[in-house]
């Protein structure tokens, strides 16, 4: 197979991160998520720890700082701030255009369906899965309590869809933007890793 | 979109001499914000002159500072939500959504300013004393926003596309529109309101006109079809979540204007129902906060200035660089800030000339720019550490500072201290909220110091 890229979009607690991972051992190649960001910080000169705190984190108060003073008008000159969330994100963009073009690989999240676009061999996925599950794997993963699981779930929902739906001009889990939608409930983690396989290897080997 | 020349930024940023820096990226901000102060003060200034009108006159146009700002509110809305998705799209190199984007930033913005000068112009008199005018001064405020509203599409149009132009990448070209207008405005003023006879309605068609011709130029450079991002056929429809993207992201600086606003019709208000004489009063204030403005926007310049030096070297983890690029700035600040301080206490009188030729208002405006000033020299440290803390991603801290100073301290203070001392209590809540501002500004970057040392950062 020539080379190819994966991105793969997912909701909190669908398993997805971890189908990512298998599928990227059947594949053998690589699975970029946390490590791409280090990779584009030591491309820049960039501490990793910035990249940490923008980590997907919800898009807010980008003009905190733009200072109205009574009775004015004027132009609009935002902070312009070479670390902002803005120029994160492109610099993250501008990495993984380059880990892609390099190796076939997999990306999770970072809107990478939306930043390969261009790319000839990508194939966009995005995981679901039932609610019931979620709250299961999410109380698994990060030792809550069901309560506690179910308002993990609504926050990181929110945050990636307004990270994702700010930064792409594609929307966060709606089947139409993606190639492949998957409800990992339906078929499990070891099952969707080999529906996916099949789908990647068929694709791109014909 | 040069990506060789965009990544050469932050290498400097984090080797060269950080002084030098600060003046080289803080110099072109301290212009723009210079000019945009000269265009706020501009008509003031002017129809201060105009022979035997005089003090109602500037009544009248301080009564239109907050129909102004509410006007911003609106067009910065478009034109931040715009320029900032314009901006994210370029860099992602896709061109078609930019396209679209430029396209539905200027028909939001004919939208949304014709709409704003309708209902204006409707309710034009009720507004106008809403925002503190009285019968006398009234004709004098109507006249000059009646030539402002219809031109409202223009001004949207015009501060819109100068954002467009900085997100696209033309930030020179940007600051010559607006150095062009601030020129043509001070050119065209004094023809229109004493040459031609027009007074107060000159003034505001001199605003008018400059802004017009500068779009003109604008729109003929984002007409360039060698250029990738450009004025075609075909952007203009309106997409709904494009809409909905641009107008999200306006809101924040939507809200900062509108709380301007808000906070001057507390002040006029205020000075209506407690003076003696409220126009005066009014007129004064009008001149004093202009004062004021030029020496905070020359602050808010050098800020801008210090914003990508602390952003990357504390990212870069060099905190060497952002304490001494903060201390610095703070230094600057304060030296611009005590200069002001100097001017509004020592000479006041002769500043106020500037803007009026009346006796009894010079008088008003100099008393009125001593109190408005008596804590000037740390406004300046105030400005630096909120923008601070907006650099290093501290943007919550950063909105609290900032809010503090212009909205949470000011309005209760400008309500409950006239119950007290009257008239007096209303120029004293701007000095005293000032006060208190600064001194919480400053223990929370104590505390914010003392929790890097406990973290072992030596910021």
């Amino acid at each position: 197979m020539n080379k190819f890229v994966i991105s793969i979009g997912r909701q909190p607690g669908s398993g997805g991160k971890e189908i990512a991972e298998r599928l990227a051992e059947r594949l053998n190649i690589k699975v970029y998520d946390k490590t791409l960001l280090e990779v584009a910080a030591r491309e820049s000169g960039i501490d990793t720890t910035v990249f940490e705190q923008a980590d997907e984190q919800e898009v807010s108060g980008l003009f905190g700082g733009w200072f109205s003073i009574h009775g004015s008008m004027g132009d609009y000159i935002p902070g312009n701030n070479y670390m902002g969330n803005n120029k994160l994100f492109e610099i993250q963009s501008e990495a993984i255009r380059d880990i892609a073009e390099n190796e076939s690989c997999i990306i999770v999240g970072r809107c990478a369906e939306y930043v390969l676009r261009d790319h000839p061999a990508m194939l966009s996925v995005f995981i679901t899965a039932d609610y019931d599950d979620r709250i299961e794997r999410v109380m698994k993963q990060e030792g809550l309590g069901q309560e506690k699981a179910a308002e993990f779930i609504e926050k990181s929902d929110k945050r990636r869809r307004s990270y994702h739906d700010y930064y792409a001009t594609t929307r966060w889990g709606e089947a139409k933007c993606y190639d492949l939608c998957i409800n990992s409930s339906r078929m499990g983690v070891e099952g969707s890793v080999e529906l996916l396989y099949r789908f990647i290897k068929e694709y791109f080997e014909k | 979109m040069n990506k060789t020349g965009e990544r050469k930024v932050p290498t400097e940023l984090g080797t060269e001499n950080v002084g030098k820096l600060l003046i080289q990226y803080a110099i072109p901000a301290i212009i723009a914000q210079t000019a945009a102060s000269l265009y706020n003060m501009i008509d003031s200034i002017f129809i201060g002159h105009i022979p035997d009108v005089g003090a109602d006159a500037i009544s009248g146009l301080a009564t239109t500072f907050p129909f102004m700002n509410l006007s911003a509110a609106f067009g910065a809305m478009v034109g931040v939500g715009g320029a900032t998705q314009l901006s994210v799209r370029l860099g992602q190199r896709d061109y078609d959504s930019a396209k679209t984007i430029l396209g539905n930033l200027v028909t939001l913005n004919i939208i949304v300013g014709i709409l704003f000068a309708g209902v204006s112009l409707l309710f034009l008199d009720e507004i106008l004393f809403f925002f503190g005018a009285s019968d006398t001064t009234l004709p004098f405020a109507r006249d000059f926003m009646k030539v402002i509203l219809f031109g409202n599409v223009i001004t949207h149009l015009y501060f819109g596309i100068n954002a467009a132009l900085r997100a696209s990448g033309h930030p020179k070209q940007a600051m010559y529109a607006t150095i062009i207008t601030v020129i043509m405005n001070i050119v065209l003023a004094p023809i229109f309101i004493y040459i031609l006879g027009w007074g107060i309605k000159g003034a505001a068609t001199a605003t008018i006109l400059a802004q017009c011709t500068t779009l003109a130029w604008q729109i003929r450079l984002l007409s360039n079809p060698n250029e990738l991002l450009h004025l075609q056929r075909g952007i203009y429809k309106l997409r709904k979540d494009i809409v909905k993207a641009i107008l999200s992201i306006g809101m924040s600086p939507f809200f900062i204007n509108a709380a301007g606003c808000i906070v001057v019709i507390i002040i006029n208000k205020g000075l209506r129902t407690y003076s003696d004489n409220g126009d005066m009063s009014i007129a004064a204030y009008g001149i004093a906060n202009r004062v004021q403005f030029i020496f905070l926007m020359i602050v808010l310049g050098l800020t801008q200035g210090m914003q990508p030096i602390v952003g990357y070297n504390y990212g870069a983890r060099r905190y060497d660089r952002v304490r001494r690029a903060l201390m610095l700035t703070i230094f600057g600040a304060t030296v611009v800030t005590t200069a002001g301080f100097i001017i509004a206490e020592f000479m006041p009188e002769t500043v106020a000339r500037a803007f009026t030729t009346e006796d009894n208002l010079i008088e008003m405006s100099a008393w009125a720019m001593r109190i408005m000033s008596l804590v000037m020299p740390f406004i300046g440290m105030q400005i630096v550490t909120t923008n601070f803390f907006q650099s290093i991603g501290m943007v919550k801290k950063s909105i609290f500072l900032s809010l503090t100073r212009q909205v949470l301290m000011l309005i209760p203070l400008l309500i409950i201290l006239p119950l007290f001392i009257g008239e007096k209590g209303v120029w004293y809540s701007m000095p005293v909220s000032d006060f208190i501002a600064a001194l919480l500004t400053i223990i929370m970057l104590f505390i914010q110091f003392r929790e890097w040392k406990r973290d072992n950062m030596n910021i």
